[in-house]
């Protein structure tokens, strides 16, 4: 059995693991951004409100103090978050995947299973007290009633395959009969393709 | 992202006019999003039922015929609704095994009330589907057909043919089905019989409820609804891909319970004892020798399927007696294989085209 406290430990190892790679992520995309030398300054929190008052010749930059920041800084602030996403999932899955955690998931459903029976013989109990008094069928006959319908089709189903066997009997061993209605239509096979076992070509 | 990005000049300026229309038109899209109460119409491809058991459908779609071997399509039973197999035009499996003149039958199963509980895992393998075979077989006029099978349907799939020899199965498909619940991930793990008493649970509350499933799916991948939130951010700028999103989002939504005496045999007999894969499995008293499966065989695995992952779908090649036989693996997940883009480029052609180098002519031609 494995100790519950290792998981933990793990746990916060991976958690510790994948801060560290976040934070590699991060140095990384900013050397990145960097060496493109989109952004030569750290980003300008006053930039925005910079254009405003700085006005240059058309087609220059619109952020004259802290030059352009491309807009792919998103696509890998986008990027971050799914390995980010995809660091705490994979961690996630290894705690998850642990028999400590499958211990612990069977224990809570068998608490919640236990609670969950006694809630329903109570409920079902005075339901079926309450529908009774009504004059209404429960729950269990309305159930009891759809399960006959279906061995009914069952039975429905079971009849007409025997008539279909019947009709597709050869007609020296059919039984004789005075019936002079005409025989059943056998239903139709295709002659070309499809053979009727099952061939590996291989 | 940006079309233009070059340092200087008016490519980050274009750059940034491109991302801020695009943040107002995310905006105006999410809004739209959370206002609006219509729902995606799925599922649009026409179609006719064929027969119909109990809950389960068999439905023929319409389209161009060019093969002579029908194509039974078996998909999961319970977990959600097989609207995925056919969510939107021009995104569609369905619509494209039609389109690329296949007979297409699908076997919906149906959604299951508590007068199902007693329904098996065995008898959906000896009643239902070999039912359902022989009908596809009399409709379409058709001496043997393909079998596919995604997900569950594949086991589904395996246990029909290997406990029903005679049945004349032309070909065999599977979608991301697990076989060999040895390698079967998180719920292999979550299932145990250590852990997990199933008898407990069935007995006490009749079936699995949909609430119950959809919190055994969003276990499996917590991170799943952050990344999705994400993603929709993103890319809601984009009208087709939020099209796509609601559709996805409108199926996903719907669980489906499993019957009470399904659910108990599915964990027992193939997580917690994985008799198929072991070659024990009996349905109704009938073994299920899958080594008699002689016929060709496709797998098809998805590399970071966490509800099927690919060694427990890759088993089933080396399980089968077939000579033919072939395992494909392709990265993304359990749905990837059967919706959305790199569905439609790289499992579908390839599904489609290995059946139809396996698949007689139509004789209407």
């Amino acid at each position: 059995m494995a100790d519950p406290t290792s998981a933990s430990d793990d746990l916060f190892a991976m958690w510790r693991k994948q801060m560290e790679t976040g934070t590699e992520a991060w140095i990384k995309a900013a050397q990145q951004v960097a060496s493109q030398g989109h952004v030569p300054n750290p980003p300008d929190p006053a930039q925005f409100w910079r254009q405003f008052s700085n006005f240059g010749p058309p087609g220059a930059s619109p952020f004259p103090g802290a030059g352009p920041i491309d807009p792919d800084v998103l696509a890998q602030w986008k990027r971050f978050l799914d390995d980010w996403l995809a660091a705490w999932s994979r961690a996630l899955e290894q705690v998850m995947g642990t028999e400590a955690f499958a211990e612990a998931l069977g224990k809570t459903l068998d608490q919640f299973l236990s609670v969950q029976a006694k809630a329903r013989q109570a409920t079902e109990s005075s339901t079926k007290a309450a529908l009774e008094s009504l004059g209404l069928p429960s729950r269990e006959q309305v159930i009891g009633l759809s399960r006959q319908m279906m061995d009914l089709e069952d039975r429905i189903e079971s009849l007409a395959d025997q008539l279909d066997a019947l009709g597709n009997r050869p007609a020296a061993a059919a039984p004789a009969t005075t019936d002079p209605s005409p025989p059943r239509r056998q239903p139709r096979r295709k002659t070309a393709g499809g053979a009727r076992k099952p061939k590996d070509p291989a | 992202m940006s079309e233009q990005s070059t340092a200087g000049g008016p490519g980050p300026r274009s750059g940034w006019e491109t991302e801020i229309e695009r943040t107002v038109r995310r905006v105006r899209n999410i809004g739209e999003l959370v206002a609006e109460s219509n729902e995606p119409v799925v599922a649009q491809s026409p179609r006719r039922e064929v027969y119909r058991k109990h809950k389960a459908r068999l439905y023929r779609y319409d389209g161009p015929v060019r093969y002579g071997t029908p194509v039974l399509f078996v998909p999961n039973l319970g977990i959600s609704r097989p609207t995925v197999f056919d969510l939107l035009p021009r995104a569609s499996f369905i619509e494209y095994m039609v389109e690329q003149g296949f007979p297409f039958y699908l076997l919906d199963w149906g959604v299951f009330g508590p007068e199902d509980d007693h329904l098996t895992f065995a008898d959906c393998a000896t009643r239902i589907l070999p039912r359902m075979g022989r009908k596809l077989l009399a409709h379409a006029e058709a001496d043997s057909c393909s079998v596919v099978g995604y997900c569950m349907g594949a086991p589904l799939a395996v246990s029909f043919l290997g406990s029903h020899p005679d049945f004349p199965v032309r070909n065999l498909v599977n979608l991301a089905g697990p076989i060999d619940f040895a390698h079967a991930g998180l719920f292999g793990c979550w299932l145990d019989a250590r852990y997990f008493n199933v008898d407990k649970l069935v007995d006490t509350l009749g079936q699995m409820p949909a609430e119950m499933v959809q919190l055994g799916f969003k276990l499996l991948r917590p991170t799943m609804d952050m990344s999705t939130g994400l993603n929709l951010w993103w890319n809601a700028w984009n009208d087709r891909y939020l099209e796509g999103y609601k559709a996805l989002r409108q199926w996903s939504s719907e669980y489906v319970p499993f019957p009470g005496e399904f659910f108990r045999q599915w964990v027992r007999d193939f997580y917690q004892e994985n008799r198929l894969a072991q070659g024990t499995l009996r349905v109704n008293g009938r073994p299920v020798d899958v080594n008699g499966i002689t016929c060709p065989l496709l797998v098809v695995g998805a590399r970071e399927d966490n509800i099927a992952p690919p060694a427990a779908v890759q088993a089933l090649v080396d399980l089968v007696g077939s000579r033919d036989k072939e395992y494909m693996e392709l990265p993304g997940g359990h749905i990837s294989l059967i919706a959305g883009r790199s569905a439609s480029r790289d499992c579908w052609p390839h599904v489609a085209n290995w059946l139809a180098a396996r698949s007689d002519e139509s004789a209407a031609r």
